[in-house]
Parts: C-alpha cells; sequence; structure tokens
C-alpha cells in the first residue's frame, strides 16, 4: 500500500510542472541571486564602492594617497567627474546627498599635517557618507586607514618618532642619522608595507543625509514590503479573470454589452486602486508606529505621485500574468516565480546597492528597482516631485506596455 | 410567419474538425424549440455562434431581423437571453447583488433594476434569501438564480443551455414553472438539452442535429413518422426459451438467453392476444409484458446511433 501511495505521490508530481518549478528551480534561482551579491561565483567578493575623491591638499602626500586608494581592488576610485573637471567638496557632498553616490572622501588641505600631528587630533580626511547605504561607508573608512597605512609608511615612522622624540627626550646626531636612513628605507616600501592595526590617522565620517532623519532607513523597510506584497496582490487580484473564466462567468459577461477593453480597464481600475490603499496603509502604518516622515508637504505628494504610478503599473502587470496563464493554479505558480525573481533583483529583500553593477542594471528590468529609486528619492533624498520624473515616467510606460500587451493577450478570450 | 431567428447553412471548422457543417435552423415568435444532438454534435458552436461568441466560417444568422454579421449588429444581441450550462455567477455576491451586476451589463439601470430585481427575486423563489451568499445555495437554487440573471433584461429570445443539470427533480419542477410564466408572457425560447423526456414534454418542436447538419426536425409525432414510425414495443418475458422455428422467432427477436422476446407491435389491440395463445400452445408461460410507445430517446438513438461520443 505504500508503495502505492509513492507511485502516485510521484506521478502527480511528475505531472505537475509548476509545482516542480516551484520547488526545484525557484531556490536554485533565489540561491544563485544571494550566491551572486554575497559570495560570488566561486570566490568571495564584497560589493566594489565607487568613491569619489576630493584632493584639497595638492601635494606629494595626498597623490601618495590616491594612488594607494587606486590600488585598492575593493573600490572604484575617481577624482574627476565626466566633464573632466576635479571633484570640490561642495559637488561631491551634493551628489551624496542627492543619491549619485554613496560616499565620497575630502582630503583636506592639511593633510600631510594632520598625518604628522603626534596627538592624531587633526582631521586627516573625511569621509562624507550617505548611511543609507550600511556597508559602503564603514567599508570605504577601513580601506582609506589602510590605504595612508601602505601608502604613507615613512610619514607615520616620522610622526611617531617625533612622538617618541617628544616623550624619551632630543635624538642624538648619531640616532637622527640612522632613523633617516630607516625612514628612506621604510618609504620605498611605499604600497606593499603592512597595514598598521588600530587607526593610524583621524578619519571622521560625516552623515551628509541621516543626521537630519528621524528613522533613517524604515522608508526603505515601507516601500520594499510594500512592493512586494503590492505584486502579489495585483497577481492575485488579475486572477479573478481566471476565477470567471472557469465559472463561465466570463463568457455572460461577454455575451452582455461588456467588452473585454472595458473589463480590462476597470478590472485595472479598481486593482490599481486597492493596490494605492495597499500601499498607504502601510506607510501609514510606518509613520505611526516606526516614526516614518510621511505627513510633510514634499513626502505626501512625492509619495502620492510614486504610489500612483506603482499600483498603476503593478496592477498592469498583474494582469499580463493573469492573460498569459491559462488557469488560477498556473497563475500562483508563475506569480510566485516572477515576483519573488524580480523583487530580488529588484531591491525588495536587500539594497540594490550592494550588488554587482550588471546585477544591478539587470534590476532596471523590474517594477522593484524603479519604485524603490523613487520612494528612496523622496523620503531619504527629500528630491522634488519633479524630480521624480524619470521613476515616474518608466513605471507609466511599463504599466501602459503591460495594459496594451494583456489586451493582445486577452484576445483568446473574444469571438473565436 | 414571423422567423425571430433564421440560420442558414451555418459553417465553422476548428482546424480539423467540422462543428457546423451547413445547418439549417429557423425559430418562430412564441417557439419552443428543443435542440438536441449527442455530445459533439454541433449544438454549443451553434448556441455560442447565435450569441456572437463564435465567428461562422459561412452562412449566416438573422436574429429579430438583423444578420449578426453587419456591422453594428451588436445592439440586437440585447434583445436576446443566455442561460449558460455553467452557473454562471459570482459565488461571493448574494441573489440580489448578482442580479445588480448582470442587470446592469445588460443595460438595465436605475429604478427599473431595482423594480425588476424585486420581481425576478420574488419569481426565482430567492426572496428570502436574497442577501445571503449564493456560495451555500443548493444546485437548484443557483440554477434558479443562473436563469433569472439572463431574463432580468426582458429578452425577446431566450437561449437556454442544459437548465435543468444536475438539479433534483422538485429544483427541476420549479424551473420549469419558472420558464412556463415566461411562455405566458410570449417568450421564445430554444432549449439545447440532454434531458429527452423533457424536451418531449415541454417544446413544440425538436430539432436533432449530428456531425453539425440538421438530421431531423418537427413535432415528436412527425419524427416519430418520418423515423421509427408509430408502432410500440413489446418486450415478453417467459418462463422457457421457445423452441426453434416457432412462428413468432420470425416476428420478434429472443433475447440471449432466450427467456424474452422484444421487437415492434403495429396494432398492440390485435397482435397481443395472438401472441398470448400462441404462447400458451406452446405451453409457456408468460411472466411479465411491457408495451412502450414511440419515444424520443427511440428515435434519437435511431437517428444518432448508439456509438458513444467522447
Amino acid at each position: 500500500m505504500i508503495t502505492t501511495l509513492l507511485r502516485i505521490g510521484w506521478m502527480q508530481h511528475k505531472r505537475d510542472r509548476m509545482a516542480q518549478l516551484l520547488s526545484l528551480v525557484l531556490p536554485l534561482v533565489f540561491f544563485s541571486i544571494f550566491a551572486v551579491i554575497f559570495g560570488g561565483l566561486g570566490a568571495p567578493r564584497a560589493p566594489r564602492p565607487h568613491v569619489a575623491v576630493v584632493d584639497e591638499a595638492h601635494n606629494a602626500a595626498s597623490a601618495r594617497l590616491i594612488a594607494a586608494l587606486r590600488a585598492e581592488k575593493s573600490l572604484e576610485v575617481s577624482t574627476q567627474g565626466a566633464d573632466g573637471r576635479p571633484f570640490d567638496a561642495r559637488s561631491v557632498r551634493a551628489m551624496v546627498a542627492d543619491g549619485t553616490l554613496s560616499v565620497a572622501i575630502v582630503i583636506p588641505a592639511g593633510f600631510e599635517a594632520a598625518v604628522l600631528d603626534p596627538g592624531r587630533r587633526r582631521i586627516a580626511a573625511t569621509v562624507l557618507a550617505d548611511i543609507s547605504d550600511p556597508m559602503g561607508p564603514p567599508m570605504v573608512s577601513g580601506l582609506l586607514q589602510a590605504a595612508i597605512s601602505r601608502g604613507l609608511p615613512d610619514l607615520l615612522l616620522r610622526r611617531d618618532l617625533t612622538a617618541l622624540e617628544a616623550s624619551a627626550g632630543i635624538f642624538t646626531e648619531a640616532e637622527r642619522q640612522l632613523l633617516a636612513g630607516l625612514s628612506g628605507r621604510v618609504e620605498a616600501t611605499a604600497g606593499s608595507a603592512k597595514v598598521l592595526t588600530g587607526e593610524p590617522v583621524k578619519v571622521v565620517v560625516e552623515d551628509v543625509i541621516g543626521g537630519r532623519k528621524k528613522n533613517p532607513s524604515i522608508a526603505y523597510y515601507a516601500a520594499s514590503t510594500g512592493v512586494l506584497f503590492l505584486l502579489f496582490t495585483m497577481s492575485g487580484s488579475a486572477g479573478n479573470l481566471l476565477d470567471e473564466e472557469s465559472f463561465g462567468v466570463l463568457e455572460r459577461l461577454l455575451s452582455s454589452k461588456l467588452t473585454m477593453s472595458r473589463l480590462l480597464i476597470g478590472r485595472w481600475i479598481y486593482n490599481s486602486l486597492y493596490g494605492m490603499v495597499q500601499v498607504t496603509l502601510m506607510f501609514v502604518w510606518g509613520s505611526l508606529l516606526f516614526k516614518l516622515d510621511l505627513w510633510t508637504p514634499g513626502h505626501l505628494l512625492g509619495f502620492a505621485l510614486m504610489t500612483l504610478a506603482t499600483a498603476t503599473a503593478a496592477s498592469a502587470f498583474g494582469l499580463v500574468l493573469a492573460t498569459a496563464c491559462r488557469t488560477r493554479g498556473q497563475l500562483n505558480g508563475v506569480s510566485s516565480i516572477v515576483v519573488l525573481t524580480m523583487s530580488a533583483l529588484g531591491g525588495s529583500m536587500f539594497p540594490r546597492f550592494l550588488m554587482p553593477g550588471w546585477m544591478q542594471n539587470v534590476g532596471l528590468l523590474t517594477f522593484n528597482a524603479w519604485a524603490l529609486d523613487g520612494y528612496r528619492k523622496v523620503f531619504w533624498y527629500d528630491t522634488p516631485p519633479l524630480a521624480l520624473w524619470p521613476q515616474l515616467s518608466v513605471l507609466l510606460a511599463l504599466g501602459l506596455g503591460c495594459l496594451l500587451l494583456a489586451r493582445r493577450l486577452a484576445r483568446r478570450w473574444e469571438i473565436s | 410567419m414571423t422567423f425571430v431567428l433564421r440560420v442558414e447553412q451555418a459553417r465553422r471548422s476548428f482546424g480539423a474538425t467540422a462543428a457546423l457543417q451547413g445547418l439549417d435552423l429557423s425559430l418562430r415568435r412564441g417557439e419552443w424549440l428543443a435542440l438536441l444532438g449527442p455530445n459533439g454534435a454541433g449544438k454549443t458552436t451553434l448556441v455560442r455562434a447565435i450569441a456572437g461568441r463564435v465567428r461562422l466560417d459561412g452562412g449566416s444568422i438573422e436574429l429579430l431581423g438583423t444578420r449578426l454579421d453587419e456591422r453594428g449588429a451588436s445592439h440586437v444581441r440585447q434583445r436576446l437571453g443566455i442561460v449558460p450550462q455553467d452557473i454562471a455567477l459570482y459565488p461571493s455576491l448574494t441573489p440580489r447583488e448578482n442580479l445588480q451586476a448582470f442587470g446592469r451589463f445588460q443595460g438595465v439601470v436605475g429604478a427599473e433594476l431595482r423594480r425588476r430585481i424585486v420581481e425576478a427575486l420574488d419569481w426565482s423563489g430567492l426572496a428570502e434569501r436574497a442577501d445571503e451568499p449564493i456560495r451555500s445555495f443548493s444546485g437548484g437554487m443557483k440554477r434558479r438564480l443562473n436563469i433569472a440573471c439572463a431574463v432580468l433584461h426582458k429578452p425577446e429570445v431566450l437561449l437556454l443551455d442544459e437548465p435543468t443539470v444536475g438539479v433534483d427533480p422538485q429544483s427541476r419542477e420549479r424551473i420549469w414553472e419558472m420558464l412556463g410564466e415566461l411562455r405566458k408572457d410570449g417568450a421564445t425560447l430554444l432549449l439545447t438539452t440532454h434531458q429527452l423526456d423533457e424536451a418531449q414534454q415541454v417544446c413544440d418542436r425538436i430539432v436533432i442535429v449530428d456531425h453539425g447538419k440538421v438530421v431531423a426536425d418537427g413535432t415528436l409525432d412527425e419524427l416519430v413518422g418520418q423515423t421509427i414510425g408509430h408502432q410500440g414495443h413489446l418486450t415478453l418475458q417467459i418462463d422457457r426459451p421457445l423452441e426453434p422455428g416457432h412462428p413468432l422467432l420470425t416476428r420478434w427477436q429472443p433475447a440471449e438467453d432466450g427467456r424474452s422476446l422484444s421487437g415492434a407491435v403495429e396494432d398492440p389491440a390485435a397482435d397481443l392476444p395472438a401472441a398470448l395463445k400462441s404462447l400458451d400452445d406452446a405451453d409457456r408461460r408468460v411472466l411479465g409484458l411491457r408495451l412502450e410507445p414511440p419515444s424520443l430517446q427511440a428515435v434519437f438513438l435511431h437517428l444518432t446511433g448508439r456509438e458513444l461520443r467522447e
């Protein structure tokens, strides 16, 4: 009897392709996405942040530090913008503030003096950070200290000798000559010197944006969770079309005065409104319990525009899934695969800036990426509503495209 | 004679399968017509073509004087009511809400819609449960609502596809009472069904289709005359098989075990006494006797054969 049950179980499973996809293929897709982001394909690999470096010192020491930073494989360093002009502190601060960069380094005019300061009280460099990126700024601070240790070992030795002289008494001429020779040998190791433990110089991390926020990361979680569930809700609601088909209601509706275009438009509008309510509830909940800053005019307007565009696009996408599938069961399987994959690639499960560049570009094919970028602009960078046009345009275009595709796919239900 | 529906030389194929192969059909105002045929005969394709859900490859359909393939002919379909075989209702809605929805889709609105919903609830016997979701309703209640939703806009022609399938005898009787009330109002009805007894009892005329064509058309009496003739069918059960060569065996067919005889009877009053005497003479005792008048079932099987259609 048990063998008969095993045989039936196997036959049922073998014939249910969707169950096979969900149980065997989807976990592999997710594992691969996580592996690419956090582990690389076989070799450990961390994200490689892009860092803008401002050189206000313009001397040999700062040039050696920049060279050491460039040699650091984990960083992508640039000192000038696309127009070829060197960065200045003001421009990089603005870039961090508007989200163009998550981190920048400013090497001040007194850099060399700060490195040589035995008391380490003078600021050797400032890291301008957007702390909505939880990994980039701490990583860059650490690599900056390492670059100073590797690139300027002679200066650090000189500083330490000065400190030693101050506490142990003036060196004799012989000692001085010995140390000068030693300093020359140490300078020759620049770039390959062993990294000192601890922090050799004083580096300040300045939070460019988050300092004025009540609960800086909560908007990201509200948006990412909201968009993930919005996509599930929209595909589920659009599945009513398949229920109507299976009950025979669709045949009856299409035999009445109702046309397929009107039916789809009606469903699209209803699902969009429902989606807006769902996302709004998420943000209001966030504002009441987790101090999400929703109730300022700029945030409210930006939120309304983003929610309108996101919900209408997701609603149209749900219709595409429903019109492409033949049964409710098929829709449930397909939407699980598509929505979870899109959400992983589009940043609903972890921020996209943690992903390799190519994966970030792939993520741009998803609703999630554009929606989350828009919400991030509104709540994190305080971007004015007009500047949301790239995200709004893409979402509206995706929505319109999906609506037209759904209409095309729905022709199978029309006159045969 | 006023025809409300005329189908001429309707042809439609789905791939290599020819569903309609030059089918002709007409329906007079106020007439009740039963459309019969085995599975795959083309009934559903014909009904869907009349409802505008299937496009013909050839031929024409004229509904209430308008050819359905003409531009702007869709308005005439608003005078058509369709009762689908499926329970085509929203299960989470109440009867009142379902009636509201389907009434509006058919163009009935406002106070007129509210008035007709009250009438429809009363007519279908659902007034007391008008505001309960229909999910928990019996099959018969859902069937009645299914019909009510189709007639809310007072169609002149009603297409009914298996309206009583899967319901108990009481519900079936109630459904036919409901439809009988429509008949009093002069409704024209085209019924597709496998319930041959219903077709025989309620319809004025019967059309049998097979392989996409009409194979018989007329009243039950006419169909009987055209096919099996008016003779009755006799079955006699006897205690022992007859000896070979007995004269009754030339008229009637013996069963495999020889203990029953069956066949056509032209004149029962004259034939039966003679047969009983002949059996008595042969020292056979009659255990049972059944005489059936010509039935639609016999006509149907005569025309469409006994081969299974699946």
